[in-house]
């Protein structure tokens, strides 16, 4: 039914500045006027109904109300004709212009035409009328903003849970490894380990017993050693993956670079970064080679890692020059730069002693389960 | 219970607001003649309606600074009813305080008090802008020693300007208009209207004008503050 409005907003505001100044104007009309009781009871109407439409929503009908009350008093008081400044304002306000017909009528009809109320009358019909475009505006740029924010705010989830997703299947990928190396250890150099140890332990007694087909059994437990040996080192060679990941990989990316020698030093422990990071610094490096070769003249690359507890950093140092990339970023920097924020990591530029590109990405210690 | 009886009861149980409803109106009813021939005690009846309004709104404010008012928020009752029946027990004791001393008036001082039908009208009406007058005021404070302390003030210039304490005739012109603006101003034209057993019809414009000044205090006081 009603509004309550504790809360200033600056349309509301300037509302409440316009009405009070015109009720001011009003009461100094009747102050330095006639100072009749007519006058004061119009004044009083006008102020309960400002402070009415201040403290509730009310229809615009009621701006009939108030030109009933400034039409009742006009032959009594004929500055009262001043106060349907206040009904006309609320009418274009709420941008309802029916509602100052009557209102036009009453001005034609009952009051003394004067330029000064033709200006007050006009002035407060732009005023309702500016403010309620303004707030009309100010509505749609909130909605625009709540919008913004809501997109902004999804996003953000969606890029959680996408990192979370890729945690998980780096983690899964890690257990289904785990439990393939398990059962290969298992089922086949285990199972030949136990095979060649029993043979040894029937070797042992026939030996002591002189039993002549102890040098058989010696040949077996040989045979199932050789057989364990081999699986092992197949089981080995299986594992070990063809493409080389982690430092390897960087190693592998730096040595593979034709262009011009670059060297690469590691320091601190690297066994704690999680895949998806290294995927990361591995784009990384090899974005900041590809832009060396395409913008800078330069001679001497050198590529740092440094890997602590939080944190792992990598750095690609040049000494040539780069004037485009000064300027501003390629498409693979920026997208470089997104997937770094998308970790919670940043990637920087430094443009002195030739160019430094760093990234530094966070170490997520939380496990899985 | 509910909140009007219970608003009654609180006002009445302290020996301060007992003095002020029973007592009072013997040394108002006492008070001599002034120079007009009329009862003074009449005249400044308004001032102590105002201060014992205001004793009674800011039981209000200390609920407020007591945290009654967060508990009332949660409890199956709104925040208007609340406020209406508590500013309805103190309307209730300040109309019961009107008819004792009217009634006691007529008792004292005879006819010469005028239509004391009028007159018990005017002191009712006045006691509801009195009532809503302290809540807005204190609806602009948030601690009631810091609202009573500027009260005492504004009452004193109310008084002052209303013709209470000086006799308009004597105030300068630029005053005299300024004091129509002045409740109090209007309470003292509806005495003299009653004490001259004017028509009704002349008694209405001082009626309306106290409502019109009630019903904008009320607008503004009755704003939820729950700080």
């Amino acid at each position: 039914m009603h509004s309550y409005r504790d809360r200033w907003e600056p349309m509301s505001m300037a509302d409440m500045i316009w009405r009070s100044l015109a009720l001011l104007l009003l009461g100094l009309l009747w102050f330095i006027g006639d100072n009749g009781h007519e006058g004061l009871i119009l004044l009083l109407v006008l102020v309960n109904m400002t402070l009415a439409r201040w403290r509730f929503s009310w229809p615009t009908w009621t701006t009939l109300i108030d030109l009933a009350v400034c039409t009742a008093v006009m032959p009594l008081w004929p500055e009262a004709s001043y106060g349907l400044a206040l009904p006309l304002f609320e009418a274009m306000r709420a941008y309802k212009p029916l509602f100052v017909l009557p209102i036009a009528v009453v001005v034609v009809a009952f009051a003394k035409v004067e330029l000064l109320l033709l200006v007050v009358l006009i002035q407060a019909m732009f005023a309702g009328g500016i403010l309620h475009y303004g707030s009309k505006q100010l509505a749609s740029y909130r909605r625009e903003a709540d919008s913004e924010r809501r997109d902004r705010y999804e996003l953000e989830s969606l890029k959680e849970e996408l990192l979370l997703a890729n945690m998980q299947t780096a983690h899964f990928a890690e257990l289904t490894e785990r439990n393939r190396i398990s059962l290969k250890l298992h089922d086949d150099v285990g199972h030949e380990l136990t095979a060649a140890l029993l043979a040894l332990q029937a070797y042992e007694q026939l030996r002591k017993e002189g039993d002549l087909q102890a040098g058989s059994m010696l040949e077996q437990a040989m045979n199932r050693l050789r057989a364990s040996s081999w699986q092992l080192r197949e089981t080995v060679h299986d594992l070990k993956p063809a493409r080389a990941i982690g430092v390897a990989h960087l190693e592998e990316i730096c040595r593979n670079f034709q262009a011009f020698p670059v060297k690469l030093h590691v320091y601190g422990d690297t066994s704690e970064v999680p895949a998806y990071l290294w995927i990361i610094l591995a784009s990384c490096l090899k974005e900041a080679l590809t832009n060396i070769v395409r913008h800078s003249k330069a001679k001497h690359v050198e590529v740092s890692l440094d890997s602590s507890e939080h944190l792992i950093r990598l750095s690609v140092h040049n000494d040539g020059v780069t004037p485009e990339i000064t300027v501003e970023p390629g498409i693979g920097l920026r997208n470089l730069r997104q997937r770094a924020q998308a970790v919670g990591g940043s990637i920087s530029m430094n443009h002195r002693n030739g160019f430094q590109l760093i990234c530094v990405l966070p170490i997520r210690k939380e496990r899985l389960t | 219970m509910t909140i009007f009886a219970f608003a009654l009861k609180r006002s009445i149980r302290s020996w301060g607001n007992l003095i002020l409803l029973l007592g009072l109106p013997m040394v108002v009813i006492l008070l001599p003649r002034g120079y007009d021939g009329y009862p003074l005690g009449f005249q400044f009846y308004g001032i102590l309606q105002l201060f014992f309004a205001s004793k009674l709104v800011h039981m209000i404010m200390e609920d407020r600074k007591n945290k009654i008012l967060n508990r009332i928020g949660v409890a199956p009752i709104t925040h208007a009813a609340y406020t209406a029946q508590n500013l309805l027990a103190f309307s209730l004791l300040l109309i019961v305080q009107s008819i004792l001393i009217v009634g006691g008036g007529w008792l004292y001082h005879g006819p010469d008090l005028g239509n004391l039908l009028q007159l018990w009208m005017i002191f009712c009406f006045f006691a509801f802008t009195a009532i809503s007058f302290s809540l807005a005021w204190c609806s602009w404070f948030r601690h009631p020693d810091a609202s009573a302390a500027v009260m005492l003030g504004i009452i004193s210039i109310m008084a002052v300007l209303g013709g209470t304490l000086i006799p308009l005739e004597v105030s300068p012109e630029p005053l005299q208009r300024i004091s129509k603006i002045v409740p109090t101003y209007w309470l003292h034209y509806g005495i003299d209207l009653a004490a001259e057993n004017r028509p009704w019809k002349h008694q209405l414009t001082p009626l309306l004008i106290l409502i019109l000044f009630t019903a904008a205090f009320l607008l503004i006081g009755s704003r939820r503050r729950l700080a």
